[in-house]
């Protein structure tokens, strides 16, 4: 079968006359073909799995025609005319052998006898440009070079991402008004530090990371997270530095490598030691604070383990440096259980200890 | 030995590039920590490509492990489906004169995390299918990626795809390793922490991301670790006992214990857009237990791909060879060997020549 050049304005005449006839086989990329096209126009889907295949020959003519309804009206000879055209090529003669177009081409020719195959001069460019009326809106996602080069930000994103951890999109977070949780970035940031008037670090990583600058009351607790990693012997350490610092009027960031594991156990750790919280209500403290928190499995089995031991122990006793601060978490931190939302941590019932139903506040939140 | 190839030296944003005279058009395109990236042509092959220059490579031990372990892992890749190198040089000719390296690789257009709209099931098709040659050659050599997600699957405008970002797949320090941010592409046995995973757990990632092209939205966005896994649980099941007892954590085999029971869900229903031998697919990688999970070269066999499917695309790897990886050695060690690297580098040749879109993403 010949196939000839048509230029846009028959295009244009063949699609107002012959639409149901005319059948505009679209040869370019299928992320061109998404972005914008000629109405009622198909794509290829000549990847180069199937092209390498084809070693030069006719293609599967699926491939070429992949519309399920084009290709019946193809094969039972309702098509009189099918148009191939692909970016910008000005005419037949100048198309590569290898490229799609030529191929489609190729393929249309030896499978199909009755429809004529015509090749779209200038290409989808050249078509747009002329007849805009007749192609699909152009979308907001359009290739362009700018976006082709933020394209790759995914990768420099990577490059980035150990100076800045993508997972950290803000600040240390205050658990309490001395006890602030985060990552190692904000153990590092000078800056944060200094507007929280930060006064300690306690390091729950596998890496010793004592700060250059600054003079910080600093404990390493090394720990990896991992699900052998046994926290809990370490509980009781952190737990006796945070009140230290507590005692002396000082605010204390505790942090591991990313402050989404190691780190949120050690405070959920002493929040329920020093406030009597269940896990379930410490987990939901700190989420509300730290959205992205999420220890590993074996760290929640052991902080359920400690609910027990705390449950269990008899009220701390009220240290005279409490005494002196009997509003501190007055308009700070509401105990009340009926102020938590609802949970979207259930642990199962069987694992809890049975504890009294209703939360009993310690003399030391008690309101004057 | 090649004969001294001529290099061109230009400072972009404080930093000296200098590169063979055949890289023009260098124009910086990203900066980290560890390095910058400009985008290039290749003048003589008039390819797009991504030139990456690490910064201060021999610094430390620890700076000059990570960059050999890279430099090792990109020149061992030689697949159409995973990302590798173009090229590799340094304007050194002397191991003394040795100090910074550059990485040359495609030019990425985009990844699978920015493609918008729905694709079509045949675009979907195709992008699994390379995913899994990628993944069946990655396998055969002997590596896990252990974090495949959409943002790690470069595209071009072809619809051709490419696996990125081995750099965490190869870290032996855990902190990496653990903090990937997205956990909703991470295998149920990663979540229950398992010690010893498989090659299958970069199969159950490429179900949740087929799943997430069919939907057009994710799969399972669990919350934390306790929702991922109830999202996984109200999809795939409860598991049965036989799963339980191969978990080693009593944590893990307690909780999976008292989880209420969630009965297997219709994948047809869940995927309404997919064909029939695609939710097939779907349900045999989408497997609770790794063991019964597919295989990357399982899945190839499966008659979804029946129309794809051409042996020319799993050429054989050979065994990544990571006894260095783990070594502790002075820093001039790695220079050393990072220096033999760089000067043993071979082009990965092309099967289609002609072709160029075929390694180029451009």
């Amino acid at each position: 079968m010949k196939v000839s050049s048509i230029d846009c304005r028959r295009l244009r005449k063949i699609i107002r006359k012959e639409c149901g006839n005319c059948l505009i086989v679209d040869c370019r990329p299928y992320f061109s073909f998404s972005n914008s096209c000629i109405r009622g126009s198909v794509n290829v889907n000549l990847n180069s799995v199937v092209v390498r295949r084809s070693r030069g020959g006719p293609v599967p003519l699926q491939f070429v025609i992949p519309d399920e309804k084009a290709l019946f009206r193809l094969r039972e000879g309702s098509i009189s005319a099918v148009v191939a055209l692909d970016d910008r090529t000005p005419h037949l003669q100048k198309l590569k052998k290898d490229s799609i177009a030529q191929i489609v081409i190729n393929t249309l020719s030896h499978l199909t006898s009755s429809a004529s195959i015509c090749f779209l001069k200038g290409g989808y460019e050249n078509f747009h440009a002329h007849y805009p009326e007749l192609c699909t809106e152009t979308r907001s996602v359009e290739v362009s070079e700018d976006k082709s080069e933020r394209g790759v930000s995914s990768h420099c994103d990577k490059l980035a991402s150990h100076h800045k951890p993508d997972y950290d999109q803000g600040r240390p977070v205050e658990i309490l008004p001395f006890l602030y949780l985060g990552s190692a970035y904000h153990a590092c940031r000078q800056d944060y530090l200094s507007d929280l008037h930060i006064t300690a670090l306690l390091n729950v990583s596998r890496r010793d990371s004592r700060p250059a600058r600054g003079q910080y009351n600093y404990k390493w607790i090394p720990v990896e997270d991992s699900h052998t990693a046994d926290i809990s012997s370490h509980f009781q350490e952190a737990i006796d530095f945070i009140e230290r610092v507590k005692a002396e009027g000082g605010k204390v960031l505790v942090h591991c490598e990313a402050g989404i594991s190691r780190s949120p156990t050690i405070c959920m750790a002493y929040i329920m030691k020093t406030q009597r919280l269940r896990l379930e209500q410490a987990f939901d403290v700190i989420r509300q604070r730290r959205a992205i928190i999420s220890p590993n499995f074996s760290f929640m089995g052991q902080l359920l383990q400690f609910e027990s031991e705390v449950v269990s122990s008899t009220p701390p006793l009220v240290t005279p440096a409490a005494q002196e601060t009997p509003t501190f978490f007055s308009g700070d931190f509401t105990l009340e259980t009926e102020s938590f939302e609802s949970s979207v941590f259930t642990f199962p019932t069987s694992f809890l200890t049975p504890i009294q139903p209703s939360f009993k506040l310690s003399p030391i939140t008690a309101l004057p | 030995m090649e004969s001294r190839v001529e290099f061109s030296r230009e400072e972009i944003n404080s930093t000296v590039w200098e590169v063979p005279a055949k890289y023009v058009c260098l124009k910086q395109i990203g900066t980290g920590a560890y390095g910058s990236v400009c985008s290039s042509i290749n003048n003589k092959t008039k390819e797009k490509v991504a030139i990456k220059k690490l910064h201060r490579p021999f610094q430390s031990e620890i700076f000059a492990k990570r960059a050999y372990r890279e430099l090792r892992l990109l020149k061992h890749m030689k697949h159409e489906n995973v990302i590798g190198l173009l090229d590799v040089f340094t304007p050194a000719t002397r191991l003394d004169e040795f100090q910074d390296f550059y990485l040359v690789m495609p030019y990425m257009y985009t990844d699978l995390s920015k493609v918008k709209g729905l694709l079509t099931e045949d675009r979907i098709q195709f992008l699994v299918y390379q995913m899994l040659c990628g993944l069946k050659y990655i396998h055969g050599a002997g590596i896990i990626h252990r974090d495949l997600k959409p943002g790690n699957l470069a595209v071009n405008q072809d619809c051709e795809l490419k696996i990125l970002d081995f750099g965490l797949a190869r870290h032996t320090d855990a902190e990496m390793t653990g903090y990937v941010v997205t956990r909703w592409y991470r295998a149920p046995e990663v979540i229950l922490n398992w010690m010893h995973y498989t090659q299958t757990v970069d199969i159950w990632s490429v179900g949740c991301i087929m799943g997430e092209m069919f939907n057009g939205k994710t799969l399972f966005k669990g919350k934390d670790y306790m929702d991922q896994l109830t999202q996984i649980m109200k999809v795939a099941g409860t598991p049965g006992p036989e799963f339980v007892e191969k978990l080693e954590s009593p944590e893990a085999k307690s909780y999976v214990r008292s989880l209420p029971h969630y009965p297997h869900r219709d994948f047809s229903t869940l995927f309404p857009r997919a064909s029939k031998k695609a939710v097939e697919l779907l349900e045999k990688m989408l497997v609770l237990d790794a063991d019964a999970r597919l295989t990357a070269s399982g899945a190839l066999a499966h008659s979804y791909f029946d129309g794809l499917r051409d042996p020319d695309d799993w050429p054989e790897p050979t065994a990544y060879d990571d006894s260095y990886d783990n070594a502790t050695l002075p820093l001039e060690e790695w220079k050393r060997l990072s220096f033999k690297e760089v000067r043993s580098f071979v082009p990965f040749p092309r099967r289609d020549s002609k072709r160029r879109n075929t390694l180029t993403m451009s």
